[in-house]
């Protein structure tokens, strides 16, 4: 045995042999651990993020790559257990994907779109609900008509902010004004620094507000139906 | 010549060790970014208010959009106005949906 090493070292045909193995050894072996390395990059630069929120008695989700890596959504897990795939067009730094679901999605895979064989699974982010904030100076007036329509007591019909039931609201205190209409509306009273008092026609809500609250009218007419 | 032999084999292993480390920066690079917009995405926030011309939600680095029934993005966030007075919203630092 240590006459062939001695050969592999000193005869220059043992020589050229053994370096010819040993370089292709070290170049076999640095590719195996480029390729590894490659795929473990690009699976670490693909930055999906998946979200829903319930919308309509559906779900839904939205797919955005907060990356530079592009991907394409390959397929979304529900609840259930089942799959839905998916073969979207690549997509690419900040571009989003929408879809609607009739069950709630929790994980989405995506692959990306330089080589189709790393992929990743992200789980869906939930949803949160939110109070929509009124700047302090303001004061917000929601007025809430609705197309139901039934009869009251004694020969009375009540509407409820269908077309011909017009109301109006008028604001006085701090700041003054009024305002009329027959269906839903949404305005700010801005700016205030104090408490407005309200008279209302055919609205039934609070008489004050202060600076910084959201006050809610419902449209409320009620007519004398015709004998 | 086994003097030229042992300088060879130590010249190759010098060059696959550099190659070795210049093939595994890109790698170890990639965890430290990744580690870095996963804790970015973690704090992600978004706020909701009404101006003169309707409600509007924020969302960080000064991105805005008006809130519509309808969900649409902002920022990295999807969010539809519920009702007059609340938003529903998601966002990258929203727990996972599964875990609703």
């Amino acid at each position: 045995m240590s006459q062939f090493l001695e050969e592999l070292m000193t005869e220059p045909i043992g020589f050229i042999i053994t370096m010819v193995i040993l370089i292709a050894g070290a170049i076999g072996g640095l590719y195996s651990y480029w390729t590894y390395t490659n795929h473990v990059t690009l699976q670490n630069y693909l930055w999906p993020i998946a979200e829903v929120v319930p919308y309509k008695g559906n779900y839904y989700l939205a797919v955005i790559n907060t990356g530079y890596e592009p991907f394409v959504v390959k397929q979304i897990y529900l609840s259930n257990g089942s799959t839905i795939s998916a073969n979207t067009k690549p997509l690419t730094h900040n571009q989003w994907w929408f879809t609607e679901t009739s069950q709630l999605p929790i994980a989405v895979k995506v692959c990306s779109a330089i080589d189709p064989r790393v992929c990743a699974v992200v789980p869906v982010h939930g949803w949160a609900m939110a109070e929509v904030g009124v700047p302090p100076d303001a004061i917000l007036v929601v007025v809430e008509g609705n197309n139901t329509q039934g009869q009251g007591g004694q020969g009375w019909l009540l509407l409820r902010g269908s077309g011909n039931c017009p109301w109006s609201l008028t604001w006085y205190g701090w700041a003054g004004g009024s305002i009329s209409g027959t269906g839903n509306l949404t305005f700010l009273i801005q700016p205030v620094y104090g408490d407005v008092h309200f008279i209302p026609t055919n609205l039934l809500g609070p008489i004050e507000a202060t600076p910084g609250s959201a006050v809610i009218f419902k449209v409320v007419c009620i007519w004398q139906s015709a004998p | 010549m086994s003097s030229v032999f042992t300088a060879v084999v130590l010249a190759i292993a010098v060059a696959v060790g550099i190659a070795a480390v210049a093939i595994t920066w890109p790698m170890i690079k990639s965890n430290f970014d990744k580690s870095s917009w996963s804790g970015s995405m973690g704090l992600y926030k978004i706020g909701f208010t009404y101006t003169k011309s309707g409600a509007y939600a924020y969302a960080q680095n000064g991105v805005s959009a008006p809130l519509n029934g309808t969900p649409g993005f902002v920022g990295y966030c999807i969010a539809y106005q519920y009702n007059a007075t609340t938003a529903i919203y998601s966002c990258p630092s929203n727990q996972p949906s599964y875990q609703r």
